[in-house]
């Protein structure tokens, strides 16, 4: 990887990094999450600035085109996290439909 | 049959049902002057609640709609804290006739069965017949009419029914009679009369595309609930 791209994505993983730590001060991003977007730019920024790291178990694993084993770890990731938000919506959903339920009740019941 | 009615509960959950829901209110109060009846509103945009209070039910209004299930649920939770003993569930739409609720009620009353279910089997084509004989395989439920929402429970399957882990989805007819399975309920399946649906499509199902992903649904749940027994054994 050159330099410039190297520059390139540690810039834009620090951008991002920062975006992250605004949204929290202004209150618009639940702590539990913070945790893993600042994983996810300080991996980005590991990455790109020290390709070496995945290049090495690339060649371990015999890949042909280095690159595609973050990018496939990347979209792993997405997943998991496409999961636990949906399993997070469930329950929100279910106590949402309780809590409706509950009001009901006492509204019939006045 | 006489105290128990007093410990009776008929819940119906309505959506837009003005046309019927005065009808089978009406009816319930002449056959089972003793019991509740109540009806619980999904939000309904027409007269069915206030047809409903008039004549001579319980109404409960939802804030927003929640499904035939929900509504259900809210209704049994409601009896359940009055302290009623015996809840019959039956739609608003005049298909379940409240004259053969006895037919459910008698074997809980005499202890028969923890659920009982008003089975119709005539009703449905020959896909929903085929549908079922499938479920019945795949989810060991040994009940014909697997969607039939003419049931009486008893308060301990009731007490199973409240959880708000049912919630997840609008139609979880597997979900609650795995439950009570896994809760040792006793079932009983009698043969009972109903009348095709008066008018309109139905509300549980109203495209073919929501009763593709019903079974896909019931047979994802069917498999995992399966497996899930036989890794714990």
């Amino acid at each position: 990887m050159s330099e410039v791209a190297k520059l390139l994505v540690a810039f834009l993983s620090t951008v991002f990094a920062l975006r992250v730590l605004f949204l929290v001060k202004r209150n618009l991003l639940q702590l539990s999450y913070i945790l893993f977007w600042i994983g996810v730019c300080a991996s980005v920024f590991v990455l790109g600035v020290f390709p070496q790291t995945y290049i090495f178990f690339s060649q371990k694993l015999q890949l042909f085109y280095y690159p595609i084993l973050p990018v496939v770890f990347a979209i792993l990731l997405v997943f998991l996290k496409l999961l636990r938000q949906d399993i997070d919506l469930s329950e929100k959903e279910k106590r949402l439909k309780r809590l409706a339920q509950e009001m009901a009740i006492w509204r019939a019941s006045r | 049959m006489g105290p128990e009615l007093e410990k009776t509960a008929f819940i119906i959950p309505a959506l837009n049902e003005e046309k019927t829901v005065g009808t089978v209110v009406s009816e319930l109060r002449n056959f089972f002057p003793l019991s509740e009846v109540v009806v619980v509103d999904d939000a309904s945009e027409d007269q069915t609640p206030t047809l409903a209070e008039r004549s001579g039910a319980k109404v409960i209004s939802h804030p927003f709609r929640m499904g035939a299930w929900a509504a259900t649920q809210t209704g049994l939770l409601y009896a359940y804290r009055k302290g009623f003993e015996y809840f019959v569930t039956l739609d608003a739409d005049g298909q379940h006739l409240p004259r053969e609720a006895p037919k459910l009620l008698e074997p809980l009353y005499r202890n028969e069965a923890e659920v009982v279910i008003g089975s119709f089997t005539e009703r449905g084509g020959l896909f929903k017949k085929l549908a079922w004989k499938f479920f019945q395989k795949l989810s060991g439920i040994k009940v014909e009419d697997l969607t039939s929402g003419f049931r009486a429970y008893s308060r301990k399957a009731v007490s199973v029914l409240l959880s708000s882990d049912f919630l997840v989805t609008d139609t979880p007819d597997f979900l609650i009679l795995f439950a009570l399975k896994e809760n040792s309920m006793s079932f009983l399946e009698v043969e009972v009369k109903m009348l095709p649906r008066k008018e309109g499509k139905s509300r549980v199902f109203p495209s073919s595309s929501r009763i593709l992903s019903y079974v896909i649904l019931s047979t994802v749940l069917s498999i995992s609930k399966r497996c899930l027994r036989w890794q714990s054994s």
